[in-house]
């Protein structure tokens, strides 16, 4: 369709013309203009929603609305054609079947090989060991092995020694669904763990022996001490609601050594009705202090947050604190349960903290333990009432988290809010369907390809510039406030209005810090350029090197610091190479990752171990060490010689 | 119940400055730490001097563990007589504020703090006539009206006479030459002209001794009505456009009077008019901005929020948050201001207008509202010296009445508003979105604000210059002593060492490069660029470049836009300010160019180093925006020992193992509060807080907790 006009949210003046089009997996806004045409790309599985509003004297307007949070406003000349694309959209965002899905059609051009490997690296079996299971308490179990006890479970799951295969089909026949207690996480230096569960079919008055044997059986798998916390994350009416139903909660006098706690998490239905809230608030054009603050606490959204965290503060204090071993449950256990088996363990163990560890910590408890991922994210048409922002808010919550501590992580703030566009993006297979075994019957792993692969390709850009392995609180468990308070918690305008431009700071220090690397990395690079150069040159001289090699050893060192001080000395040299970085507010969700994958392939090239350590040091240095005098000289043709070296020593 | 614990006989004697008095004191004082409400704390001794109220800790010499930041003049347990905000006292668990004469004396006394700290002192241990005297001397020390003379600035500078001189940077704005410089380096002395009018203040007395008018005026016009109605500059811009204030004419009750203040006043508006001057924009600020009442009453209601003296309290109000926030007004007030700002500058930058603020005396919010516009438009001012200057002539010189609005007098209620830290409240919002573009921190401007009530530097305590010259010479005339030789505030080593003046200064800051030199690296650098292609292995080249062209298009489309706009700018009236703010948000920052703040209800933040610094709820260990700024610092250590390295092994030529050399601070340690959890003593705290969960927490818990803080202070003593 031509002539159509792209408004501007912010002010309705800036409005651009453009031609749309409807390809099988995108939405592409070409604007007119003659030299620049701009492009703007949303995938169909992006979209949440799309309104036709009344006609206009300009034409007709149409409003889509991204799962991402963009929202784009179009204004189609010709009624009927903006019918057309409305009635096509419809159908379009809407797949009924997984084939019609993008991550059928994408092809990042990766061999088989190369696939097979993507997948590979994220490995649950591994993870479980270095968690140090199997060991004398725990043990993997095979009940389930062809979903037979639980179909929503994966097949691999680790269960107290002491738990016969007898006491767990008995135990899965007293739980919703049948997911039946098992290992979420387990905290070698204590024996605590962190078990997970669906509620029991307690009713008023149910008892199922093998179900108090399974608990019992956690207990004993943790020999210092006597009793496990059953955290049912559910507020207290919803669970006792249930119970009329035939589920409900453990009651206390059944199970021996039990605590009982619940932590009130509400629901689905309202998280979304508060996410909606919200997002009405963002929508506002320039509003008000009170606009947003009242906005802000009537959506309910921070409190539901910070529900969320202060249940993961909880059990991880139990288990780092008290050694005490937790069973968390909530209705089917597969949304709260999620959301806060994964904060604890992000609080709990440094490795979740890292970026490899975060998709372990997603796969495990998310994909692996049947978190309905085509329901709550409506990749397929489905039950509307199905969607819930349930990962959003996890990884909002690690996103607190970073805020409160910011050298605590090994990743940033762009790694979370470009897994949350993939969870939507159907771009890649990780979060299709709503098990395992569900993607193991469409041979997921062999017609797609693994986010994680991508995500690891391109880390240089995730990195956190602030984070540093050794560094002691890297080490441990982390302690946020144990009731944090209101004041603590933010509105994350990076990940709900990130297609703003105007409301954001353009330039964080860690942006910052991340060009000042990039830029240390490019002239590493040249560096061996230069050095490859000059050795050639003195290979047709051969002359008198023997003098000049000792000052080699000694520019060694000079480098990291010498050529950073020549080259860029102040930061605002670096805002000219900011504009070539990857923004933090991709202006649309594909180009933005197509452009990833661009700059990465030829960033990152080079050894990334350098990023780890020597290039943040030299790249602080440049926004501290501000007097010119240590700029005056330039990288000497000695230095480069032995960049090669030098590189060496840094990696 | 309380621990009683046999207190330490042992003589504490308050550290005093120089001419600083004991009026009284009371031992067996039971300080309460504020936590929580297990009644914890410690005795001491509570004395009150003629400049601070003061508690002595019985155990405090064994406490060596000095923090890292501390201020010299007023430590931890100090509160200046001027940082008193509100005292009250608690009789059978009721509290009462305390003003005046007192007929019965309070088994507890809480002090709030105008720096937000709060101090609860249990007074059940001390002998009657001890409690009698303390509690009102402290009243009448810190609440009744005094005169200006009993301040203890003047007792302090006849003490220690003041010889540091000179060294500090800051533009006083008490010589002509001052101004003269300032025209100079703004470009504005082509119209405008520093007058002496004013030369034993015949003009008037609020206004400074010098100041600058447009050329154009005559020295009867400034005469006529002692210097209202008159333009006075503040600041040019780059373009010629200057920003004016204006003390306008109080409604008069006269016709003819009126009628001639009008046509005096339409006159100077002609003359200002005309070229060379640039058109000019009038904004009566009383009419378009919140007035002084609005502000004190919202920060009133603001700063309750964070005076939190007991924590059941707190955690009941905490779930209204936001909705307690937002009915303060405060933030909004916050916003509105930082709007106008940007209107100004809209048409200074923008349109080359002239503007001229408007306001009563042009001592309150034309202060602001200029000083705002300064910090925006002009990089000098945010550097520090540039701030101070600016203060200096905007404020000290510029006679904003300080006393009179921070009420350090005690003469009137009415008078009190916050305009000052109305200014540090938008200042900083500058600062956390931009900070690479100030040279100091927000650490910086929270110890600004608490100098506001430290009575030991004269900058925060006159009204106007006339005021300080008379309090300056007229003891003198008394005294042989010579005059008066005040400290100013702006010499931060009076309150801080180096090492605690090093969190001033801002590590991010980008300093202004130097021109020649930026373009040499240019050019380098683009040649770098070019260089480092071929590294790109495999894929096609192009894509280097992709994020560039992608911003270039982006501007390019703006521009694009902003033709467009004349197109098809029918449907909405135009909206200049809008344009002009969406405008330079699209375009890449220049930290020494104009900036502007993002003013949209998100991104107004509560000011929390000031605000929550004492609240040990809002605490995070290891955490914080501090973390990273420790992380920075240690990094700048390690590359300067690296380079004191690089320099040894330069005269040696000897190669070493470049990676082992750090002497790191552990950040782990510090708080989200650092520099100013000083109510917190590491030894009094678990590592691990415990505390709420109380359903968990059964009694024998929180006795093992004391058990385990006796155990600790027992070892300390």
């Amino acid at each position: 369709v031509e002539n159509v006009r792209l408004l501007d949210r912010l002010s309705s003046r800036k409005a651009v013309l453009g031609t749309l089009y409807l390809t099988a997996t995108h939405v592409i806004f070409v604007e007119n203009g003659s030299e620049t045409r701009k492009e703007t790309w949303v995938l169909h599985s992006q979209i949440s929603s799309i309104e036709k509003q009344a006609t206009t004297a300009t034409g007709c307007p149409l409003l889509i609305r991204c799962k991402n949070f963009q929202v784009i406003q179009l204004v189609i000349p010709q009624e009927r054609d903006c019918h057309d694309v409305y009635i096509s959209l419809i159908r379009l965002a809407r797949p009924v079947k997984y084939e019609e899905l993008y991550c059928f059609s994408f092809n990042p051009k990766l061999d088989k090989e190369e696939r097979e490997q993507g997948w590979k690296l994220v490995d649950l079996n591994e993870e479980y060991n270095r968690m140090g299971v199997p060991n004398n308490y725990w043990q993997m179990c095979d009940v389930n092995r062809d979903y037979g006890v639980c179909d929503s479970y994966p097949t691999e799951v680790y269960v107290p020694k002491s738990a016969t295969a007898h006491i767990i089909v008995g135990s899965s026949k007293f739980r919703s669904r049948r997911r039946f207690p098992a290992l979420s996480y387990y905290y070698k230096d204590n024996n605590a763990s962190i078990c997970r569960s669906s509620q029991p079919l307690s009713g008023f008055s149910a008892r199922c022996l093998e179900d108090e044997q399974m608990l019992q059986a956690i207990r004993k798998a943790n020999p210092g001490s006597d009793f496990i916390y059953v955290v049912d994350t559910r507020p207290k009416l919803n669970a006792m609601a249930n119970r009329a139903a035939g589920k409900g909660y453990e009651n206390e006098d059944n199970y021996s050594n039990i605590k009982f706690q619940f932590i009130g998490i509400e629901n689905i239905h309202v998280m979304r009705n508060s996410l909606q809230k919200m997002l009405e608030v963002c929508e506002l054009k320039s509003p008000s202090m009170s606009d947003f603050l009242w906005g802000l606490e009537n959506s309910g959204w921070l409190k539901h947050i910070k529900a969320i965290m202060d249940a993961g503060i909880f059990i991880a204090k139990a288990v780092a604190e008290e050694g005490v071993s937790v069973l968390v449950h909530c209705s089917d256990g597969w949304d709260r349960t999620a959301q806060v088996c994964s904060v604890a363990s992000l609080l709990l163990d440094p490795y979740y903290r890292t970026m490899k560890g975060f998709m372990v910590l997603i796969e495990k408890d998310w994909v692996s333990f049947g978190h309905k991922f085509n329901h709550r994210y409506g990749n397929l048409d489905g039950d509307p009432k199905e969607i819930s922002p349930v990962i959003d808010q996890f990884i909002e919550c690690v996103w607190q988290l970073m805020e409160q501590f910011p050298c605590a992580f090994e990743f940033n703030e762009r790694f979370l809010i470009h897994i949350q566009h993939h969870i939507y993006s159907c771009q890649f297979g990780n979060f299709l369907c709503n098990s395992q075994k569900e993607r193991r019957e469409l041979k997921i792993q062999e017609r797609t390809y693994s986010l994680w692969a991508h995500l690891w390709k391109n880390r240089a850009d995730y990195l956190n510039p602030l984070y540093r392995s050794d560094h002691s609180q890297n080490q441990g468990t982390l302690h946020p406030q144990i009731a944090p308070c209101n004041f603590l918690y933010k509105f994350w305008s990076g990940m709900y209005n990130r297609f703003e431009k105007g409301l954001h700071p353009r330039q964080s220090v860690t942006d910052y810090l991340m060009a000042v690397k990039e830029e240390t990395q490019q002239l590493e690079e040249e560096l061996e350029i230069l050095g490859e150069r000059l050795a050639n040159l003195q290979k047709s001289q051969l002359g008198d090197n023997k003098v000049q090699s000792k000052q080699q050893d000694r520019s060694k060192q000079l480098r990291l610091s010498t050529s950073n001080n020549s080259l860029a000395n102040t930061p605002q040299e670096y805002s000219n190479d900011l504009k070539s970085f990857p923004s933090r507010s991709p202006s649309q969700g594909d180009e933005e990752d197509s452009a990833l994958i661009l700059t990465q392939d030829n960033l990152k090239s080079s050894d990334p171990d350098l990023s780890a350590n020597s290039d943040q040091e030299s790249g602080v240095e440049d926004l501290s060490c501000r007097s010119p005098s240590g700029g005056g000289c330039l990288p000497s043709e000695d230095s480069g010689k032995d960049s090669d070296e030098a590189v060496f020593l840094a990696g | 119940e309380i621990h009683i614990k046999e207190p330490i006989e042992k003589e504490v004697n308050p550290r005093l400055l120089p001419g600083e008095l004991l009026l009284c004191e009371a031992s067996t004082v039971y300080k309460y730490t504020q936590e929580d409400g297990s009644n914890r704390g410690t005795y001491g001794k509570l004395v009150c001097t003629n400049f601070k109220i003061s508690f002595l800790d019985d155990d405090s010499a064994s406490n060596d563990n000095e923090p890292e930041f501390k201020n010299k003049i007023v430590g931890e347990n100090d509160i200046t007589l001027q940082c008193v905000d509100q005292i009250y006292g608690v009789y059978d668990e009721k509290k009462k504020l305390l003003t005046g004469q007192l007929r019965k004396y309070p088994e507890r006394l809480i002090i709030y703090c105008k720096d937000l700290r709060v101090f609860n002192f249990c007074l059940r241990y001390t002998k009657e006539e001890e409690v009698k005297r303390i509690v009102s001397g402290i009243v009448h020390h810190s609440q009744t009206p005094k005169l200006l003379k009993r301040l203890f600035l003047f007792s302090y500078a006849s003490a220690a006479p003041n010889n540091t001189d000179g060294r500090n940077q800051t533009v006083m704005f008490d010589t002509l030459e001052d101004w003269r410089a300032e025209l100079e380096r703004t470009k504005g002395n082509v119209k405008y002209k520093a007058v002496t009018t004013n030369e034993g203040y015949r003009v008037s007395e609020k206004l400074p001794l010098y100041f600058v008018v447009p050329i154009c005026i005559s020295e009867e016009s400034i005469l006529k009505y002692e210097g209202r109605g008159i333009p006075i500059w503040c600041w040019s811009c780059h373009n010629g456009a200057a920003l004016l204030k204006m003390s306008a004419f109080p409604k008069e009750q006269d016709d003819s009077t009126s009628q001639m203040q009008k046509a005096f006043l339409d006159g100077i508006y002609k003359t200002i008019s005309k070229p060379p001057y640039e058109l000019l924009r009038v904004d009566d600020l009383s009419s378009s901005l919140p007035s002084l009442q609005d502000i004190q009453t919202a920060y009133t209601r603001f700063k309750q929020l964070f005076l939190i003296d007991n924590s059941t309290d707190f955690w009941a109000t905490d779930v209204k948050w936001f909705s307690l926030l937002e009915s303060t007004n405060w933030l909004e007030i916050i916003r509105r201001v930082l709007k106008k700002a940007v209107e100004v500058t809209e048409c200074l930058e923008r349109q080359h207008t002239n503007v001229l603020l408007i306001e009563e005396t042009a001592t309150d919010l034309c202060c602001v509202i200029s000083s705002l516009v300064q910090v925006m438009m002009d990089s000098y001012s945010r550097t520090m010296s540039g701030f101070q200057s600016l203060i200096q002539k905007e404020w000290v010189i510029g006679g904003h009445s300080f006393l009179d609005r921070c009420n350090h007098l005690h003469k009137s209620e009415k008078e009190e508003a916050p305009v000052f830290l109305l200014l540090l409240n938008c200042v900083w919002q500058l600062v956390q979105q931009y900070p690479p573009a100030f040279e100091f921190t927000e650490t910086y401007l929270t110890v600004l604000s608490d100098s506001l009530y430290v009575p030991v530097f004269s900058t925060f305590f006159f009204n106007s210059q006339h005021q300080r010259d008379i309090s300056t010479r007229g003891e003198s005339l008394k005294t042989q002593s010579g005059p008066f030789r005040f400290l100013t505030v702006w010499d931060w080593s009076v309150q801080f060492d180096p090492k605690a003046q090093a969190f001033l200064n801002n590590p991010f800051y980008a300093e202004k490069p130097k021109l020649d030199k930026s373009q040499r690296k240019t050019a380098r650098f683009k040649h770098q660029r070019q260089l480092s292609l071929p590294l790109t292995q495999a894929k096609p080249s192009t894509k280097r470049g992709f994020f560039r062209e992608e911003t270039d298009h982006l501007i390019k489309n703006i521009l694009g836009r902003r033709i467009g706009k004349f197109i098809n700018s029918s449907d909405e009236p135009p909206n200049n300010l809008r344009e002009f703010y969406d405008s330079w948000h699209s375009k890449p920052i220049d930290w020494h160019g104009l900036l502007l703040p993002r003013i949209d209800g998100p991104e107004i933040k509560v000011w929390a180093q000031r605000y929550l610094r004492w609240i040990p709820e809002a605490q995070l260990h290891g955490g914080g925006t501090i973390a990273i700024t420790a992380k920075i610092l240690d990094l700048m250590e390690e590359v300067q020992s690296l380079q004191v390295k690089m320099d040894e092994e330069h005269s040696q030529a000897v190669s070493g193992d470049v990676h082992s050399v750090t002497t790191q601070r552990n950040s782990a340690r510090l708080s989200s509060l650092f520099p100013f959890a000083l109510l917190q003593r590491q030894s009094v705290k678990p590592a691990l807080p415990t505390s709420t969960w109380k359903d968990l927490e059964d009694e024998d818990d929180l006795v093992r907790r004391d058990d385990e803080f006796l155990d600790l202070t027992g070892d300390m003593s």
